[in-house]
């Protein structure tokens, strides 16, 4: 690992505590329309209104996108996933109106393409991380003490069944139960994976930064 | 610091990021694929069709009807319908044929005589056969 970096989690508390907003549990990140939205357009879709697969796309193809990418480390892998979805949606036909959660339901959908196609085409993350990493700044601030590269990396070691619950929760502001229900595993077991996740971000970085 | 509360400042630290958003031709392309798939799925194959044409549906009905009825009214009774072999019967049979076979004498010979004594002649022992004489 590269020790270019010159951060710590202990040495960036002190100036990150002051600066970033309060911790949440629900997550206040995803644009989450509400799920009687979701259902409203899963029944237009149902009915064959058209116009309903735009918006549909304007509201949930970053999620797919994002969770996409996070599960196979490629865009282009990722763009398809995104395409292999919305046909499926479009398939599906008057069957969408049955859909009880939408969100959870493309969700689950996605996660499953990006399972099978990292599966068909045998590898993971064709693309570097330092040419397209898994996050991007919020904000044009440019004396971030973080990097989106050093961030990529690091959440690029730690195991995809962590990384994905953590894209869920904290980037498409899924609860537990939910995430349970997209990964197949019980909420208890997807909240591990979640904290799991976040100490082994938290030990590599400051692994991380102890071997400088 | 707990660890505890530095896996927090992780999380807020993550705050500060969002994830790529797709490509811009992204959106067009996978609109075209989907309203193109959505347009296939709302034309009928032709099963669907089949399935769903009254005057078809009526044809099939009518032919159920025409042929249960044609078999009711032109298949005369044979007398040689199938008639169920009682079970009981088909265990005894099978009981028996067991029975004859275990019972059944291992004989040498079909002609030999059972033996009914032995006499002392000046050789030894010796048989006799049914009517007294020595075998």
């Amino acid at each position: 690992m590269t020790n270019r970096w010159d951060w710590s989690v202990s040495s960036i508390v002190e100036a990150v505590t002051d600066e970033l907003p309060p911790i949440s549990h629900e997550s206040e990140r995803a644009p989450r329309r509400a799920d009687e939205d979701w259902r409203d357009l899963f029944a237009d879709l149902a009915a064959g209104r058209l116009v309903a697969l735009d918006e549909l796309y304007d509201v949930a193809a970053p999620q797919i996108y994002g969770l996409a990418l996070w599960r196979t480390g490629s865009k282009d892998d990722a763009a398809d996933v995104v395409q292999d979805v919305f046909v499926r949606v479009a398939e599906q036909g008057g069957r969408l109106a049955k859909v009880r959660n939408p969100r959870a339901w493309l969700l689950t959908v996605a996660r499953r393409t990006a399972v099978d196609v990292t599966r068909r085409r045998n590898r993971w993350a064709a693309d570097s991380i330092d040419d397209y990493p898994y996050l991007t700044a919020a904000d044009d601030r440019g004396d971030r003490l973080l990097d989106t590269a050093q961030v990529s990396v690091l959440l690029s070691a730690i195991p995809e069944s962590s990384r994905e619950v953590i894209y869920l929760k904290h980037f498409a502001g899924c609860t537990f139960a939910e995430i349970g229900d997209i990964v197949g595993v019980p909420k208890f077991t997807a909240a591990s994976r979640y904290r799991n996740g976040i100490q082994k971000l938290r030990k590599r970085m400051e692994g991380d930064h102890e071997t400088r | 610091m707990k660890p505890d509360e530095r896996d927090a400042v992780v999380e807020r630290l993550m705050n500060g990021f969002e994830p790529p958003q797709p490509p811009p031709d992204l959106r067009s392309k996978v609109l075209a694929a989907a309203h193109a798939r959505m347009a296939a799925e709302s034309t009928p194959d032709i099963w669907s069709r089949v399935w769903h044409h009254r005057g078809i549906r009526l044809a099939w009905a009518a032919a159920v009807v025409l042929l249960v009825a044609g078999h009711a009214l032109f298949v005369p009774g044979t007398g040689n319908e199938f008639r169920p072999i009682d079970p009981a019967l088909i265990a005894e049979h099978r009981v028996d044929e067991y029975l004859v076979e275990m019972l059944r004498p291992t004989r040498i010979s079909d002609n030999a005589q059972p033996i009914l004594g032995l006499f002392s002649a000046g050789n030894g022992l010796t048989e006799i056969d049914l009517e007294g004489n020595p075998s």
